[in-house]
C-alpha cells in the first residue's frame, strides 16, 4: 500500500447519512425530525424579525425598524423592481418571505448546534418552486388567458415560421416542466453541495488532528482546518447569492406570467 | 396587480435571469424532446444509434434557440 492509503486507512468520508435525520418525537402519525424543527425555527425568525420592525411602523425609523427597511429596500430594489416594474410593491409580500425564509435557512448551515442547511433537503426548495410555478399559472391566465399563457411562453417572436415545429415543443417542455424543477434544484444542490463539502473538511481535520494523530497525518489536519474556515466563508458567500438568484427567479417566473414576452 | 401588458424594463437582470434559467431549462428541454423522438425513431427502426444522434441533435438546436433569443 501506498503512503495516502496507509494514512486515510481509518478515515471515513462523510456522506449522505448527513442527511437523515431520526425522529426526535411524534406528533400523532408524523414524525417530526431536526430538518422541520430548524424549518419552524426559521419561521419563527422571520415573523419575529419582521413583526419586530413594522408592528409600530415610526415616520423616522429607528432600532429595528431601520434593518427592516433596509432589507425590504434591497428586495424591492434589486429583485421586485427590475423584474415587476410599478407592480413590485404589491409582490413584496410574496418577494420578502421568500427571499429570508430560504437566506436563513441557508444560514443555518452555519450556526453552531444548528448546522444543517434547511434547503439541503429538496421538500423544502420544491415546495417554495412548486407555489411560485402555481403563481406563475394563475396570474398568467389571469392576464394573458390560457391560450394567450401558452402562446405566449412556448412562440418567442422574430423565428422563421419553419422552426416553430421544433421550437414550440421545446419552449413547451421547458417552461411548463423543466423550469420549476431546476428552479428547485438549483438551491438545492448548491447547498446539499457545499454542506458536504464543509462537513468533509471538518471530518479530516477531527480525525487527523484529534481521532488518529500521525506525524503524516498533521499536515493533512492543518490543511483540513484551513479549508474548513475558507469553505464556511465561501459557504456564507454562496448561502446569500443562492437566495438571491432563488428569489430573482421568482420574481421573473411571475413577470413571465404578468406580462407577455415583447 | 396593474399589468399593462408590457415588461417593465429591459435590464441587466433580465439577461442575467434568462442566462441562469431560461438557457438551462431550454437546453435541457431540447435534449429531452429530441431525445425522445430519438428513442422513438430507434425503437422503431431498429437502429440504436438513432437515440445518442437525437440527443446531441437537440442539444446543438437548443444551444442555437438560446442564442438566438437570448444571445444577441
Amino acid at each position: 500500500m501506498s503512503a495516502p492509503h496507509i494514512l486515510a486507512k481509518d478515515f471515513e468520508a462523510p456522506g449522505l447519512g448527513l442527511f437523515e435525520w431520526k425522529p426526535l418525537f411524534h406528533i400523532g402519525p408524523f414524525a417530526v425530525a431536526k430538518p422541520i424543527v430548524l424549518v419552524l425555527l426559521v419561521m419563527i425568525i422571520v415573523i419575529g424579525f419582521f413583526w419586530a420592525a413594522f408592528s409600530k411602523p415610526q415616520l423616522v425609523p429607528r432600532g429595528w425598524q431601520n434593518v427592516g427597511e433596509v432589507a425590504y429596500v434591497f428586495v424591492r430594489d434589486e429583485i421586485g423592481r427590475p423584474f415587476l416594474g410599478k407592480d413590485a410593491e404589491s409582490w413584496m409580500r410574496l418577494l420578502i418571505p421568500v427571499f429570508f425564509f430560504v437566506w436563513i435557512g441557508n444560514l443555518m448551515s452555519v450556526v453552531p448546534v444548528a448546522q444543517f442547511p434547511v434547503n439541503s433537503r429538496i421538500a423544502f426548495p420544491l415546495v417554495l418552486a412548486v407555489l411560485i410555478y402555481l403563481t406563475f399559472w394563475v396570474v398568467g391566465v389571469k392576464k394573458q388567458g390560457f391560450f394567450g399563457l401558452l402562446k405566449n411562453a412556448t412562440m418567442p417572436p422574430d423565428l422563421p415560421w419553419a422552426l416553430y415545429i421544433i421550437v414550440i415543443p421545446i419552449e413547451f417542455v421547458s417552461t411548463f416542466f423543466i423550469r420549476p424543477f431546476t428552479h428547485a434544484v438549483r438551491l438545492f444542490a448548491n447547498m446539499f453541495a457545499g454542506h458536504i463539502l464543509i462537513a468533509l473538511f471538518a471530518t479530516v481535520a477531527f480525525h487527523f488532528l484529534w481521532e488518529k494523530v500521525t506525524p503524516l497525518g498533521f499536515g493533512v489536519g492543518v490543511l483540513g482546518v484551513v479549508l474548513t474556515i475558507v469553505m464556511t466563508a465561501f459557504e456564507l458567500f454562496i448561502q446569500a447569492v443562492q437566495a438571491y438568484v432563488f428569489t430573482l427567479l421568482a420574481a421573473f417566473y411571475i413577470s413571465a406570467g404578468l406580462y407577455s414576452d415583447h | 396587480m396593474t399589468g399593462n401588458g408590457r415588461l417593465p424594463t429591459e435590464s441587466e437582470d433580465r439577461e442575467f435571469a434568462n442566462a441562469v434559467s431560461a438557457a438551462p431549462a431550454t437546453i435541457l428541454a431540447g435534449m429531452l424532446v429530441f431525445g425522445g423522438v430519438g428513442w422513438l425513431l430507434a425503437r422503431w427502426l431498429d437502429i440504436q444509434a438513432l437515440l445518442p444522434i437525437f440527443l446531441v441533435l437537440g442539444l446543438v438546436f437548443a444551444g442555437y434557440l438560446v442564442y438566438v433569443r437570448y444571445g444577441r
